[in-house]
């Protein structure tokens, strides 16, 4: 069987790819995979080993060939139409969309191929999305800051494929370790200043002196970082050696750029600096030991296309070069309490990658006054997973296993953690509590909808924006349709009916999934006490 | 009798000039040549063919076979009385107005996809002029900018989705 993957994205994101290509691989062992990627994405090719053959798509030269008044638009054309035609030679059987873009969606449909998965475009019209996740990936990843998964566990559930498994056992760290730090990214958002690194390099050198230092950059990047690094400190390595470099490196400090997935693939621990456009949730590195970093500034994370709109980098200026030796040095020496007292009195946010049994990678966000904020998450993860895969898979979901996942000790240590069962008390009356709010609305939509206008409505439920504005992760789409401006009123009416009826079944989901986890919890000695919003003597009344 | 007037330089180089416009730099017409070369110097390097609209002087022409000799370098130009005068340059020199009949007759070299770049100053005093007989043979007429950015005038299915395709691509 032959197969096609369009990757036509940027190398970090290739990178990112490499789960769905193995997971592809591990299906179709004999399958011969052949993946198209863009010339910029070019280098990354002798690094990922599970690919038969590359085509590289000329798009900055097709791109120039339109845009450049001394050009030919024709040119371009020709140039389109013949990878086409090359690639059409081949008779692929399937053809994965890993891209998920408009371009790559409209270039699937000139492809011929049995089988297409992922986001395409058929004689012209958009084909309907049959997988659930697929139209949770389109309808809310990009177009929201905050994301229940990772972006690699969705586009692998997005196009069939089974749960990443992108993962290195972290090597162990010899006495005088080689260190690295990556100071520039794509993007000057994301970067925190050569002045810092310079200054935090300074310091790292004094507090480990015996350690081998290297600051890291590209062929393209040498003449700049040659202003603040001396040309013994840099280490100047294009992609494939930046991979063999890496495998004796045992530490990478750097921003959110594809340099810290290449360090995660061979198992080097990465501190990294989240700052701009980066959002952690969505692009983290895919990896055991994992700290990230990140601003408590109001606007992060911001939009990529977007550039800064305040007067100063303000979600860079709040990291000290000093800080982030502090943190660095009590994370390497893994003392994990005086770091989680450390973080209790810093404004930044930190983030550590942790393993559970439904997530190979959850992000939980250290410091105590989080932790509520990281039971929230991994139940509306849980939450969504489950209610996702019902509705691709036509499966009875299976709540029972969720829910012992949910409740294994080794987690949250669920017999020392009163805050935990708490919360899952209150959480319980949160979720009564919404599922009115959603029924009232429901209600009022019924009697609204031929009398009022979508606009008139948009403000009359505004009393209810409060409540629902907390619970952003399962109204996010009521959310997206109350804020557009409504083009038809009938048509705007029923798209937040169908909204709320999924918010409806995001809370029976979860609501179902709790009344689980306290049946796995009593069976553990945990009691549930209903409508008491702390524990109180239930443990000593247990005979 | 030709429009087109040789005229002698203070440095001692001879320049053209038509209805009292000079079609390039008087002072340092060898500087200006090197510059534009040097602004164009990536669409140069990409392309095996190169189409320049604009005989001018032809002291850019001159920089240009020097600095790239393996280029097939063809020199385009809209003023007849070119042809009345001695060409200063080795490469072909094609005069015509119709765009679309010059493509015709130099097939084997259009067929090479080549960058067509101007020298500016060469258009004086028939700027517009010049500029559409450039778009025409960059093919960036209306039709091309319609079916590229308009969605409309394709001939097949196929067409309108390379097309569509294409303006995905620069959005």
């Amino acid at each position: 069987m032959k197969i096609l993957v369009l990757s036509l994205l940027r190398m970090g994101d290739v990178l990112l790819h490499e789960a769905a290509l193995q997971n592809i691989r591990k299906d179709n062992p004999q399958s011969e995979i052949q993946v198209l990627i863009n010339d910029v994405a070019q280098k990354i090719c002798p690094v990922i080993t599970s690919v038969d053959r590359w085509w590289i798509f000329p798009r900055k030269t097709i791109q120039n060939q339109i845009v450049q008044a001394e050009s030919n638009p024709n040119h371009a054309f020709s140039t389109l139409s013949n990878i086409v035609e090359q690639l059409n030679q081949e008779k692929f059987d399937v053809v994965y969309n890993l891209s998920h873009t408009k371009f790559s969606a409209r270039f699937m449909d000139l492809i011929q191929a049995k089988v297409k998965k992922g986001i395409f475009f058929e004689n012209g019209q958009v084909k309907k999305i049959s997988n659930s996740w697929l139209k949770f990936f389109n309808d809310y990843f990009s177009k929201s800051n905050n994301s229940p998964f990772h972006y690699s566990f969705m586009l692998n559930k997005s196009v069939d494929l089974g749960p990443v498994a992108l993962y290195r056992d972290v090597k162990s760290v010899s006495d005088k370790p080689k260190a690295a730090l990556q100071v520039l990214t794509s993007d000057t958002k994301k970067n925190w200043g050569l002045e810092n690194w310079r200054n935090l390099l300074d310091q790292l050198k004094k507090s480990y002196p015996d350690w081998q230092w290297w600051v890291l950059g590209s062929p393209q990047e040498k003449q700049q970082l040659q202003v603040y690094f001396s040309q013994d400190e840099l280490q100047i390595l294009d992609f494939k050696d930046l991979s063999l470099f890496f495998k004796e490196c045992a530490y990478l400090i750097t921003g959110d750029t594809s340099v810290q997935h290449m360090a995660a693939r061979e198992g080097v621990k990465i501190l990294s600096l989240f700052l701009g456009s980066a959002n952690i949730f969505k692009t983290a590195a895919c990896s055991t030991s994992n700290l990230i970093v990140s601003s408590d500034e109001s606007c992060f994370p911001c939009w990529h296309a977007d550039p800064c709109h305040r007067s100063e980098h303000f979600c860079g200026k709040t990291i000290s070069p000093q800080e982030v030796l502090n943190i660095f040095s009590l994370w390497q020496r893994k003392e994990q309490a005086p770091l989680e007292a450390w973080i209790t009195k810093s404004s930044l946010q930190f983030h550590q990658s942790i393993s559970l049994p439904w997530q190979p990678q959850f992000l939980w966000q250290l410091g105590g006054s989080a932790a509520m904020k990281n039971y929230q998450r991994a139940l509306s993860q849980l939450t969504w997973q489950i209610y996702l895969d019902k509705e691709n898979k036509h499966e009875v979901p299976p709540y029972g296993s969720a829910a012992m996942w949910f409740t294994e000790e080794n987690i949250w240590n669920w017999r020392q953690n009163q805050i935990l069962v708490a919360w899952l008390n209150r959480r319980d009356l949160s979720i009564d509590k919404l599922l009115k709010v959603v029924s009232d609305l429901k209600t009022q939509i019924s009697q609204a909808a031929s009398t009022v206008s979508a606009a008139d409505f948009a403000h009359r439920i505004f009393a209810y924006n409060a409540v629902l504005d907390i619970e952003g992760d399962y109204f996010f789409r009521f959310h997206q349709v109350r804020q557009e401006t409504a083009a038809n009123n009938f048509l705007w009416f029923n798209q937040i009916r169908q909204a709320l009826i999924e918010s409806e079944q995001l809370l029976l989901t979860e609501k179902k999934l709790l009344s689980k986890i306290w049946n796995e919890l009593e069976g553990k000695g945990i009691n549930y006490v209903p409508r008491i919003t702390k524990l109180s003597e239930a443990s000593s009344i247990e005979a | 009798m030709s429009h087109l007037q040789w005229t002698d330089t203070p440095s001692g180089i001879q320049i053209l000039s038509r209805q009292d416009r000079l079609l390039c730099s008087p002072r340092n017409p060898f500087k200006e040549a090197e510059e534009w070369v040097e602004r164009n110097k990536n669409l140069i390097q990409a392309a095996t063919h190169l189409g320049v609209v604009g005989a001018g002087s032809g002291i850019h022409i001159q920089v240009l076979e020097k600095n790239y000799p393996n280029k097939n370098i063809c020199v385009f130009e809209l003023d007849p009385d070119f042809s009345k005068i001695e060409k200063k340059f080795q490469s072909q020199l094609i005069i015509g107005n119709d765009p679309a009949l010059i493509r015709e007759n130099q097939k084997e070299f259009f067929q090479n996809w080549p960058v067509i770049i101007p020298f500016r100053p060469a258009f004086q005093p028939m700027d517009a002029a010049y500029v559409e007989f450039w778009m025409g043979l960059a093919q960036r007429t209306q039709v091309t900018t319609d079916k590229l950015l308009k969605g409309s005038g394709y001939i097949s299915a196929h067409e309108e989705k390379i097309w569509t395709c294409l303006r995905e691509l620069v959005k």
